[in-house]
């Protein structure tokens, strides 16, 4: 299995975490925006709710004071909007459109006779604020007019609101995902640590096993047949090694692996040896593409020599 | 209601407008206003499904309360009856009187005693003696002071609306 290096792959690691946060974050500001926006139609659409409410208790209210034509009477009918900051202005208009009544809340503007598309429509939303126009009935026939007029700053203030909140807790979710993420992708990456060493190296005597040895041949031969060069194979044979094991027991010719093989890596460490592999008695070894097959053989030879004193 | 509310002074100019109306043309609009806001007894039956308005043949009022024919209220078309008797009352429930009824008053109360007809006058001597509206000028406008006993004894309920209107509520 060939490996990418190690500077590579946590490059990688890190763009993939950097897209999976900004993938993250795109996501969460897309649905903040969306419920920011379904909270501005809900706000918007009780507040109108909210002023045809009082429309309609106006008009009811207004109905004898309209017919008689008393102003004064309709001014206190209006006057209760005091209680309601949104209102800014508001007027009782008769059939023709004269003023009966009206309403100004701190010097605004007052409201105009409605148009007849502004009746029909019922309310007119504008940037900054609404007009809601109701006719005003008596036994099912209309008789005038009431309009309200409101404006939206209550409204965007409360937008901005639930917008701050919303942020907050889309950039307080994504700051946790991203702890989460990291630290999951922490243990994944340990896992695979411990696995690819599980699968790759020896438990006796630490060297790499068959399975590692036939990867970093087959990497090796394909370097040689990319790029030219020659490599070189180790073979060591212990004789007699099932006499150790019967008689010093199984525990005494692991150790005997074991020094047998940390004898070779550090021949391997001295000779460059690019890896060492051990199958029950055997191991092996490769040399590097770059080694000269004389110079690589003289030092096996020689090293060999020293490892079967020793032995 | 306690006592003697004094309401919201009324109501449409007589003579500063550009266009005056009529004062009689103003009084038949008040009267039709009047009944809308009145709710007779259930049971009351309203024969034909007419609201009969009536008046007495002599009154000023008689003409323009004509043009009241084409309209209706809660559903019921309005019918002007024009009555010289006091027997032809019973089967009215509205009723405007004049000075021309100031004589025989007397014996429309007797007559009306149990009826729930709602009475409408501009004659200040009916208005003292029982009736339950009065219409009056006042500084070039015309207002209303109640009766709401004699509302009561006609077992007619007149809506807070008009109440809130009227100069005074007795």
């Amino acid at each position: 299995m060939s490996k990418l290096p190690s500077i590579g792959s946590s490059r990688i690691g890190r763009w993939m975490t950097l897209a999976n946060l900004a993938t993250a974050a795109t996501a969460l500001l897309v649905a903040s925006f969306l419920l920011i926006l379904f909270q501005f139609l809900a706000l918007r659409r009780t507040l109108i709710e909210d002023i045809g409410v009082q429309a309609r208790i106006i008009s009811e209210n207004s109905t004898a004071a309209l017919l008689f034509n008393d102003s004064q009477a309709s001014t206190e009918t209006l006057a209760i909007l005091d209680a309601s900051p949104a209102i800014q202005a508001a007027g009782i208009f008769n059939l023709e459109g004269k003023q009966l009544a009206s309403y100004r809340r701190d010097g605004a503007e007052p409201v105009q006779a409605p148009p007849l598309s502004l009746v029909e429509a019922g309310h007119e939303f504008r940037f900054d604020h609404v007009v809601l126009a109701r006719r005003i009935d008596i036994d099912g026939r209309g008789i005038g007019y009431v309009v309200l007029r409101a404006n939206l700053g209550q409204l965007y203030a409360r937008l901005a609101s639930y917008a701050g909140l919303t942020l907050m807790v889309a950039l307080g979710s994504l700051a946790v995902a991203y702890l989460l993420v990291a630290r999951m992708r922490r243990v994944v990456k340990s896992a695979e640590a411990h696995l690819h060493y599980l699968a790759h190296i020896d438990p006796v005597t630490g060297l790499p096993n068959r399975h590692a040895f036939n990867e970093r041949r087959s990497s090796a031969l394909a370097e040689v047949n990319q790029s030219g060069g020659s490599i070189g194979l180790l073979l060591l044979d212990l004789d007699n090694f099932k006499i150790v094991n019967d008689t010093l027991g199984h525990h005494s010719g692991d150790l005997l692996l074991w020094w047998r093989n940390a004898c070779l890596n550090a021949c391997g460490a001295a000779m460059s040896f690019a890896v060492s592999a051990v199958t029950s008695s055997r191991s092996f070894s490769t040399s590097p593409p770059e080694a000269t097959a004389l110079r690589w053989r003289k030092k096996s030879l020689r090293r060999w020599q020293r490892l079967s004193t020793w032995m | 209601m306690a006592g003697c509310l004094t309401a919201a002074l009324l109501l449409l100019p007589l003579g500063l407008s550009a266009q005056p109306v009529p004062e009689y043309e103003l009084k038949a609009a008040f009267v039709y206003n009047f009944a809308l806001f009145t709710e007779w007894p259930a049971e009351l039956a309203f024969e034909g499904g007419a609201m009969n308005i009536c008046i007495n043949p002599m009154s000023a009022l008689r003409q323009p309360l004509g043009g009241l024919r084409e309209k209706s209220i809660k559903g019921k078309r309005i019918v002007i009856r024009q009555v010289d008797t006091v027997g032809g009352l019973r089967g009215c429930q509205v009723l405007f009187l004049d000075s021309s009824d100031r004589e025989r008053w007397s014996d429309i109360r007797k007559v009306l005693a149990d009826s729930s007809v709602l009475t409408i006058t501009d004659d200040k001597e009916i208005a003292h003696d029982g009736s339950i509206i009065a219409l009056s000028a006042e500084q070039n406008r015309i207002v209303f002071d109640i009766n709401l006993r004699a509302a009561r004894q006609a077992r007619l309920v007149l809506s807070s609306k008009l109440l809130r209107l009227a100069r005074t509520v007795q």
